[in-house]
């Protein structure tokens, strides 16, 4: 990936004439215009939007009596347990993903990269998961995990572990590791593939070395190939970050935030301020809330970006 | 093959022990993974008496009643219609853009070029639920709201992946070739569709395909903006099932088979596309 240092050369010999600068536009507008048309009219402007009715009183309704308040719904935020919970739930969720979403990637990609047989079926099942809906998966569950028809309680019962059943997702305690579980279950998949990726471009002679030394495939894999691969988990722990941001609807499907808030997000929370209760404002800085982290996420991506990059 | 090659030591116990271990770890993971799906998809060809009596039990016929149920009283084929319409059009569209937009990056060189490029990239980071609240009311302000095109002109901004995927394709061709093409008279668009477009087709798959998953499956942006049940797109369609079929679990059944299975089908067809877009997406590309 060195197409960022490859600009100044492009630069250099991509465009015999840079002097005719004047000529340029007209050949360049249609190419980048369209695009950029769209983008800008369907999310540069809803990500404005939103920042810019965080600082409003709107009830949702007439575009005529949107109301400046400036920073009163966030001090409001300050004041919310709903929302702190929620944020704090955000939080959990995305620390304990990208974390569990990581190690499950790399034991699967070293595991596959053994080459034993069957590896490459193994690889096409665990990748399966991340292609369906999570609606559909969220159903599923939420039936495999329900007390009255359910499949994990009579399973439970049938393997002489009766006394575990549960509620599942009517427990508070319960209801937010079950849905992160399930996103790093269904999810794990494309870390994995990232993974693999990287095992395969590692050099051969290098664990060549380490076996010559006496070393064991399990000493050759922590101390050659893990301490390889730390910037590709660098890159996995970003993308799995920014992707457990976006939690919205194994939530919505399977509990809307509740037993009694106990799975509420900031994605869930903010939904509900906007469209149910029709505070608009309120739940618009929420929402901000949510982009900021997001943000911070980007901004050590570019980061990561550029250094790859060099 | 290269296991040959990596002379690797003579099985001992030890290294026998692993592997069994290695197998029985990968299997559990894997059954977890294929079991619900199998369960889901056998369950929809049982009665709904068969799966109150036993849940696990494998149907005894191949019963398709839950299907018919589903396509003929039902609006099964009306969501299934709106799914493929909207992913088709938005599909394309993203595709179009995007490889247009790729080219313009690759082949111009103008001030500014690498901060716009970085802007476009923005729409990957950003939480898409981010955004319903001002998008559901920007949308109103065009009255487009319950329209299918209130959906398939937000899946139109979604261009950051395939910018990306494409412009780092566009800047690997080497540059004679346009460069040849250039002195042989060739303007952009010339360049662009015959000799671009054509190289660029596996890179375009991969777009496709991955777009192809996000929006089939995409359940926000139909949750907030399409209102009424002739609009919905199947996976809004399977939770209203959730509430409003209750009890009837067969018939449930089969359209979460439905619902799963295009997508399902799409991944075994273009599996290679597929990873190929995960990792071009993750800057490996």
């Amino acid at each position: 990936m060195a197409t960022l240092t490859t600009e100044a050369s492009a630069a250099a010999h991509g465009s015999p004439r840079v002097g005719r600068r004047r000529r340029k536009w007209p050949a360049l507008i249609p190419f980048l215009g369209p695009a950029l048309g769209f983008y800008l009219m369907f999310l540069i402007i809803p990500l404005a939007g939103t920042i810019f009715l965080s600082l409003t009183d709107w009830n949702g309704f007439d575009f005529g009596k949107i109301d400046f308040v400036g920073v009163t719904n966030y001090t409001a935020l300050a004041h919310d347990p709903v929302f702190k919970s929620a944020l704090w739930h955000t939080l959990i969720f995305v620390a304990v993903a990208v974390v569990l979403k990581t190690v499950g990637a790399l034991a699967a990609s070293l595991a596959i990269n053994e080459r034993l047989p069957l590896a490459t079926l193994f690889r096409g099942v665990y990748v399966m998961p991340t292609v369906i809906s999570m609606v559909v998966i969220g159903v599923v569950f939420n039936l495999a995990l329900s007390p009255t028809l359910g499949l994990i309680n009579p399973f439970l019962d049938a393997i002489g572990l009766g006394h575990y059943a549960g509620t599942w997702l009517g427990d508070p305690n319960k209801a937010l590791p079950i849905i992160i579980l399930l996103d790093v279950w269904q999810n794990f998949g494309i870390y994995m593939l990232i993974y693999i990726s990287a095992l395969v471009a590692i050099p051969e002679d290098l664990g060549e070395a380490a076996r010559v030394d006496g070393a064991s495939r399990w000493q050759e894999i922590r101390r050659v190939t893990i301490p390889m691969l730390r910037s590709t988990t660098g890159i996995v722990m970003l993308l799995a970050g920014i992707d457990s941001l976006k939690v919205f609807t194994t939530v919505y499907v399977m509990t809307r935030g509740g037993p009694d808030h106990a799975t509420e997000v900031l994605s869930t929370w903010g939904y509900d301020q906007a469209f149910t209760q029709n505070d608009v404002g309120y739940g618009s800085a929420i929402m901000v809330v949510l982009l900021a982290i997001a943000f911070v996420f980007a901004f050590v991506w570019l980061r990561f970006f550029r250094k790859v990059g060099e | 093959m290269s296991v040959a090659r990596r002379n690797r030591p003579r099985p001992t116990v030890g290294r026998v022990l692993t592997v069994v271990g290695l197998y029985v770890l990968m299997t559990l993971v894997a059954v977890s993974i294929l079991f619900p799906v199998v369960w889901m998809l056998y369950s929809s060809i049982k009665t709904n008496q068969q799966i109150l009596n036993n849940v696990f039990s494998l149907p005894t016929a191949f019963n398709l009643e839950n299907y018919r149920n589903l396509f003929n009283g039902g609006q099964m084929p009306v969501w299934l219609a709106n799914s493929v319409i909207v992913t088709l059009v938005s599909v394309v569209g993203i595709a179009i853009l995007s490889a247009l937009a790729a080219y313009g990056f690759a082949a111009f060189s103008f001030r500014g070029k690498e901060k716009l490029f970085i802007f476009c990239l923005i729409g990957l980071m950003i939480p898409p639920q981010a955004l319903i609240v001002s998008g559901f009311k920007w949308m109103s302000l065009f009255a487009l709201i319950g329209s299918r095109w209130a959906l398939i002109l937000t899946y139109l901004g979604w261009i950051s992946f395939g910018v990306l995927v494409l412009r780092n394709f566009f800047q690997a061709v080497p540059k004679e070739i346009i460069e040849a093409a250039r002195i042989d008279g060739a303007n952009h668009w010339r360049i662009f569709t015959r000799i671009m477009l054509p190289l660029a087709r596996p890179s375009i798959g991969t777009v496709v395909v991955l777009n192809f998953m996000w929006v089939w499956n995409d359940f926000i942006y139909p949750l907030v903006y399409v209102d009424s049940a002739d609009r919905y797109t199947i996976p809004l369609g399977i939770l209203q099932y959730q509430s409003r079929l209750g009890v009837q679990w067969g018939t449930q059944m089969a359209a979460l088979s439905v619902a799963a299975g295009v997508p399902l089908l799409i991944y075994l067809i273009f599996q290679r596309q597929f990873i190929r877009g995960i990792l071009a997406g993750s800057l490996k590309g």
